[in-house]
């Protein structure tokens, strides 16, 4: 951690610049955040000093495109730190994790996408993180992001899972998110992408809009997803026409919240599996077929019950692990 | 389905809109309330003695008036956050854009020629640690990993030249 500006013998200008860097660390806990906001509200001074800190951490992202241009920097700072390993390095990591045994490799499938990602999430962990540009990420179950960030673009590899995006503003270096299979160019906005199996995903807009272009054909017009609309990629084939959804329930679960309109029992399993160490499976064709309606919080032991109640069925614990559902 | 979920249910529909309304008086947005409402079935379903209990109907808006109080004091948590958070990034965003004139711009491009020649004036340690954090985004504990120092060490020079800058600016 780093350490709090000392109000003694600062300017407000310094104070504002000390504050400014502990919220550009990428480790600025809840109990910091709150004293930061305490310090912001506690005067219009602070908080004008702060816009004045900001426009000069903006103003010199400029010149420092420009100056890193003219003036290289040690070759140390160009390479890239443990964290931020390059692709080859993680293919030849993961083959060798492959040939240990498969127990191992799931366990290390798991560990590898955090340990080289730069912020990611466990099951049923939520993190919001601030980044260097102050743009926020809203990180939901077991998602990883990297960054790779240079003079042209702030580049973000969703490696898995969902998270939310607030982007900050700057015009020389777009922000842009990659899945598997698509990039996701984001314009002034706030918007979510939920990276799901063998290249499919769903992005959402809650504040302006966004470019969407599938990687395979990128000679093709982006699509373009507005304010309030949302659209899902099966894997396969062109992108579709993005669809108008409700933003309060695209980001429900920034709230804690499920939410399902009429949804087979076997998909809202399948929904609260993401946020759950504990796996529920379904016996029985005829209760996966059950419709559900409601708002749950995300903690799966209330909707259990619930569903235990209304359905029927029961739920047998196998150990920690597994809960299966039956009649 | 059990009888006694089929009473709670028929009697839940019954005063679900009932419900609706209460949480919408106090609430003020319709999709909340439905949230609410539903909210209140859960812990209705939860609660075992419910079939005995003499009076269900005030009993079920006990619940209900529970789950709003409840819903407030989060709400006010959250937005106290969110508020500060959008306020703050609207607040700074565009306060340094306000003016956007000709001569507003002038003085922005004056100001990035300055700290342009500054930036090339520094040592290089303190470059180096502007350029990963502004242009590379990383956290101070990556920056720390790629020079060989503290993320205590990387947090001060940060400062160090922001505040050099925020001088010749």
């Amino acid at each position: 951690m780093v350490s709090k500006p000392e109000d003694t013998g600062q300017s407000l200008t310094e104070q504002a610049i000390d504050w400014l860097v502990i919220m550009r660390s990428g480790s600025v806990d809840a109990g910091t955040q709150r004293e930061f906001e305490h310090w912001l509200r506690a005067d219009s001074t602070h908080t004008e000093a702060y816009a004045k800190a900001q426009a000069l951490w903006e103003v010199t992202t400029k010149a420092m495109a420009l100056a890193s241009a003219e003036k290289p920097l040690k070759p140390a700072v160009y390479a890239k730190p443990l964290a931020l390993f390059s692709k080859p390095y993680r293919i030849a990591w993961l083959a060798t994790a492959a040939t240990l045994t498969f127990g191992l490799w799931m366990a290390w499938a798991s560990v590898s996408v955090s340990l080289f990602s730069d912020y990611s999430t466990t099951v049923g962990q939520q993190k919001q993180v601030t980044l260097a540009d102050g743009s926020r990420v809203f990180l939901n179950t077991k998602t990883a992001i990297s960054l790779q960030w240079d003079e042209h673009q702030r580049r973000i590899i969703l490696h898995n899972g969902q998270a939310a995006f607030t982007v900050a503003k700057d015009v020389n270096r777009p922000f842009v998110v990659e899945t598997k299979a698509a990039s996701v160019r984001a314009l002034g906005t706030v918007f979510e992408v939920f990276e799901q199996d063998a290249g499919a995903f769903d992005v959402a807009v809650t504040e302006h809009a966004i470019d969407v272009s599938l990687k395979a054909n990128n000679h093709a017009n982006p699509v373009r997803v507005g304010e309030a609309e949302m659209l899902h990629y099966s894997g396969t084939g062109e992108l579709q026409h993005p669809e108008l959804t409700n933003p309060s329930q695209i980001t429900a679960w920034q709230r804690g919240k499920v939410i399902f309109k009429d949804q087979p029992l076997d998909k809202v399993i399948a929904e609260l599996n993401r946020y759950s160490k504990t796996w529920i499976v379904l016996k029985g064709n005829d209760i996966k077929q059950r419709r559900v309606s409601g708002v749950f919080p995300i903690d799966n032991s209330t909707i259990l019950t619930a569903l235990e109640k209304v359905f029927a069925i029961h739920a047998t614990r196998v150990g920690p692990w597994l809960i299966i559902l039956h009649t | 389905m059990t009888t006694a979920t089929q009473t709670l249910s028929h009697f839940f529909l019954d005063i679900r809109e009932e419900l609706i309304r209460f949480f919408c008086r106090r609430i003020s947005c319709l999709d909340t309330a439905e949230d609410l409402a539903q909210d209140t079935y859960l812990r209705l379903l939860n609660y075992d003695q419910f079939e005995a209990a003499e009076n269900r109907r005030s009993l079920a808006f006990a619940v209900a008036s529970n789950i709003a109080i409840d819903h407030v004091r989060k709400q006010k948590v959250r937005a106290r956050y969110i508020a500060d958070q959008h306020e703050l990034q609207n607040d700074l965003e565009f306060m340094p854009h306000q003016n956007t004139s000709f001569e507003h711009k002038e003085i922005i491009e004056e100001e990035l020629a300055h700290i342009h020649q500054a930036l090339l004036a520094l040592p290089e340690d303190n470059r180096s640690v502007i350029y990963l954090s502004t242009i590379k985004g990383l956290t101070y504990a990556q920056i720390g990993k790629c020079l060989g120092i503290t993320e205590r060490m990387v947090a001060k020079r940060v400062a160090s030249t922001l505040k050099i800058l925020a001088d010749i600016s």
